[in-house]
C-alpha cells in the first residue's frame, strides 16, 4: 500500500508492477498536501491539474504495455526558483511575482518527468536564496514538520517541509552555501549536493553563478540515487554544466564500503557546534569502523571566501532591483545585499584566488582519504523568529551561521550527501555531511546507503 | 600593524553616492552592521598570503 510514508522507489515499483495506478499515487500526495500544507506552508503553488493529466497519460501508457521510467508516477515538487511552465519563477520574492510566467520547465524538471516523475507544485523558500532559516517575510515561514514552531532551515525550506511531512517523497532544492544540506539536517532528510557543474542549472533563477548547485532531497538514499541518475548529463544551455556523460550510481549503491578510506574532519569542524552534533558524527564514524581524523586546511577561510563571493555577486545580480524596488525586498535580505554592493572589488578577486588555493589543498587531502565526515549544521532547528543563537558560549546571528559547516565545502564544489542520524529518540533531527572528492558522488551515496542499511541513518515522514 | 581607522558610515555614504544608490535612514544601521561584519569576515581571506601564481578558478570559454 502507498501512503505518505512511502519512498519514491516504493511508489515507482508499485506503479510499474501494476499494484496501484499513478492516478492513485497522485491522489495520496495531493490529499496529504491538502491536509498538511495549511499548517506547514511548504507550497506556494500546487499544479494539480497538470499533475492529473500527467498521471492519466502515464496510466494509459502502462495499460498499453509501454515502457515507463524508473520514477514512474513519483510525485515531486521543486523550490520555486525552478521554472515551471505557466508560473512566474518567484525565487521566494515578491518582486518576481511581476515576472512573466515561465514558458518552459527547468531542465531538471524536464528530466525527472522524462523518467516518469510527476510535478505537483512549487515550494516556498528564503527570498532570493540568501537564507539558512526557511523564513519568508512575503509568504510566511515553511515550518518544520518535527515541530512546527521551529525553522525548516533554508533556503530550500519548503523542500524540507514538503518531504519531511510526506506531502511528496522527492523535492528539488538549490545549494549555494548549504541550502540543501541545512534543511535536510533540520528536517531529518537525505539531501544530495552534487559536484559543482554536475547538474544543469538551466531554467532556474540564479543567486551566485560561481557557487550555485541544484539537487534532490528525499527520505531514502535509493531515492537520491534514482533522481540524481535521472537528472545527470550535459546541457549545452548551461555554460557552467560540465560536459560529462552521465555516470549512473543506482546499480552500484549496494556495493558496500570495503576499501574506502573514511575520516572525520577535525579542527574547524570539531571545535564548534552543540555536543549532539558531534555525537551524530561519532555514531556515523563508529558504524563505519573508522577512528581516523583529517584536517581540512583553512576551512574557516574557505567559508570566508564563499561569504565574500556570495555577498558581492548576489548583490550585483540584484543591483537594479535594489535601486528601483528596495521596499519590496525582505528588509533583512535587502540590507545584506546593500552591504554586499559596497565591498571593494579587491576583496572579491582575493576571495576567488583564495578559493583556488584552498581547492588545491583539499585535492591533496583526497589523495589519502575517500570520504570525510563532518557535521551538517551546528545545532538542531532553532525556533521560528529566533535571530541570535549561542554556540560554544558565543552569541551569533542564526541566519548567517546555520551554514558554517556547509559553506566551506560548497565553496570548492565538493559532492556531499547530508544524512539524518537515526537515533534521535523524539528529539529534533540532526544530519551529518558525507563528503567526497569532486565527481565521486557514487562514494558518498554508497556510504550513506551503508549507514541506512545499518540503521544509523534514517528518515521518516511526520 | 597599523591602527584600524575604518569609518564604516563615511565609507557607506561615499560608496552609495558613487554607485548612485539610496540608503534610507532607517535601513542604515542594519546595512552598517552587515558592512562591518562582512569586513571582519573578509579579513580572514585578505590576511592570508597567496603566491603570485594562484589565479582565480573561474574559467571563461570563448
Amino acid at each position: 500500500m502507498i501512503d505518505f510514508q512511502s519512498k519514491a522507489h516504493q511508489i515507482a515499483a508499485a506503479i510499474r508492477g501494476g499494484k496501484i495506478s499513478a492516478t492513485e499515487a497522485l491522489r495520496v500526495s495531493l490529499a496529504r498536501i491538502e491536509a498538511s500544507n495549511p499548517a506547514l506552508n511548504a507550497f506556494t503553488a500546487v499544479t494539480s491539474e497538470r499533475a492529473r493529466a500527467k498521471a492519466a497519460a502515464l496510466d494509459q501508457m502502462i495499460d498499453e504495455g509501454k515502457t515507463v521510467g524508473p520514477l514512474a508516477g513519483v510525485p515531486f515538487a521543486v523550490k520555486n526558483l525552478f521554472d515551471v511552465t505557466g508560473l512566474p519563477t518567484l525565487a521566494g520574492s515578491k518582486i518576481n511575482r511581476d515576472s512573466p510566467p515561465a514558458s518552459a520547465d527547468a531542465t531538471l524538471v524536464q528530466r525527472l518527468e522524462a523518467a516518469g516523475a510527476i510535478l505537483v507544485g512549487a515550494l516556498n523558500m528564503g527570498e532570493y536564496a540568501y537564507d539558512f532559516t526557511g523564513e519568508n517575510v512575503h509568504y510566511g515561514p515553511s515550518r518544520n514538520p518535527h515541530d512546527p514552531t521551529c525553522m525548516s532551515g533554508g533556503s530550500s525550506g519548503g523542500s524540507g517541509t514538503a518531504v519531511a511531512s510526506g506531502m511528496v517523497p522527492l523535492a528539488l532544492g538549490s545549494d549555494t552555501n548549504g541550502s540543501i544540506r541545512v534543511p535536510s539536517s533540520l528536517c531529518g532528510l537525505f539531501g544530495l549536493k552534487p559536484t559543482f557543474g554536475r547538474l544543469s542549472r538551466f531554467g532556474s533563477f540564479p543567486f551566485v553563478a560561481d557557487l550555485d548547485h541544484l539537487g534532490p532531497m528525499t527520505r531514502s538514499v535509493t531515492d537520491l540515487a534514482l533522481s540524481y541518475d535521472a537528472m545527470q548529463g550535459p546541457d549545452e544551455n548551461d555554460h557552467w554544466c560540465a560536459q560529462k556523460p552521465s555516470e549512473p550510481v543506482t546499480a552500484k549503491l549496494d556495493s558496500g564500503i570495503d576499501g574506502l578510506r573514511i575520516a572525520v574532519a577535525d579542527d574547524y569542524f570539531a571545535s564548534q557546534g552543540d555536543p549532539e552534533v558531534h555525537e551524530a558524527v561519532a555514531a556515523f564514524a563508529k558504524a563505519l569502523g573508522t577512528d581516523r581524523r583529517v584536517t581540512i586546511p583553512e576551512a574557516g577561510r574557505g567559508r570566508a571566501a564563499a561569504y565574500v563571493i556570495t555577498t558581492v555577486e548576489g548583490a550585483n545580480l540584484h543591483r537594479e532591483r535594489l535601486k528601483t524596488r528596495p521596499n519590496d525586498f525582505d528588509p533583512a535580505v535587502r540590507d545584506r545585499f546593500l552591504a554586499g554592493l559596497m565591498l571593494p572589488s579587491d576583496w572579491l578577486a582575493q576571495a576567488h584566488r583564495f578559493r583556488a588555493w584552498y581547492r588545491a589543498q583539499v585535492a591533496e587531502l583526497f589523495r589519502d582519504v575517500d570520504i570525510i565526515l563532518a557535521p551538517a549544521t551546528p545545532r538542531v532547528a532553532p525556533k521560528l523568529g529566533q535571530v541570535m543563537m549561542t554556540l560554544n558560549g558565543v552569541e551569533m546571528p542564526v541566519r548567517a551561521n546555520l551554514g558554517l559547516f556547509t559553506q566551506p565545502i560548497s565553496a570548492i564544489g565538493l559532492p556531499v550527501v547530508a544524512a539524518p542520524w537515526a537515533e534521535r529518540d523524539g528529539k529534533l533531527p540532526i544530519g551529518v555531511q558525507i563528503i567526497a572528492a569532486p565527481w565521486k558522488e557514487e562514494l558518498a551515496l554508497r556510504v550513506a546507503r551503508q549507514l541506512e542499511k545499518n540503521g544509523i541513518a534514517a528518515s521518516k515522514a511526520v | 600593524m597599523s591602527q584600524d581607522t575604518f569609518d564604516a558610515e563615511a565609507y557607506l555614504e561615499a560608496t552609495a553616492a558613487a554607485m548612485n544608490i539610496a540608503i534610507a535612514p532607517d535601513w542604515k544601521p542594519a546595512v552598517l552592521d552587515n558592512l562591518i561584519r562582512s569586513r571582519q569576515i573578509a579579513q580572514a581571506v585578505l590576511n592570508f598570503p597567496l603566491p603570485d601564481t594562484v589565479e582565480p578558478a573561474s574559467v571563461f570559454k570563448p
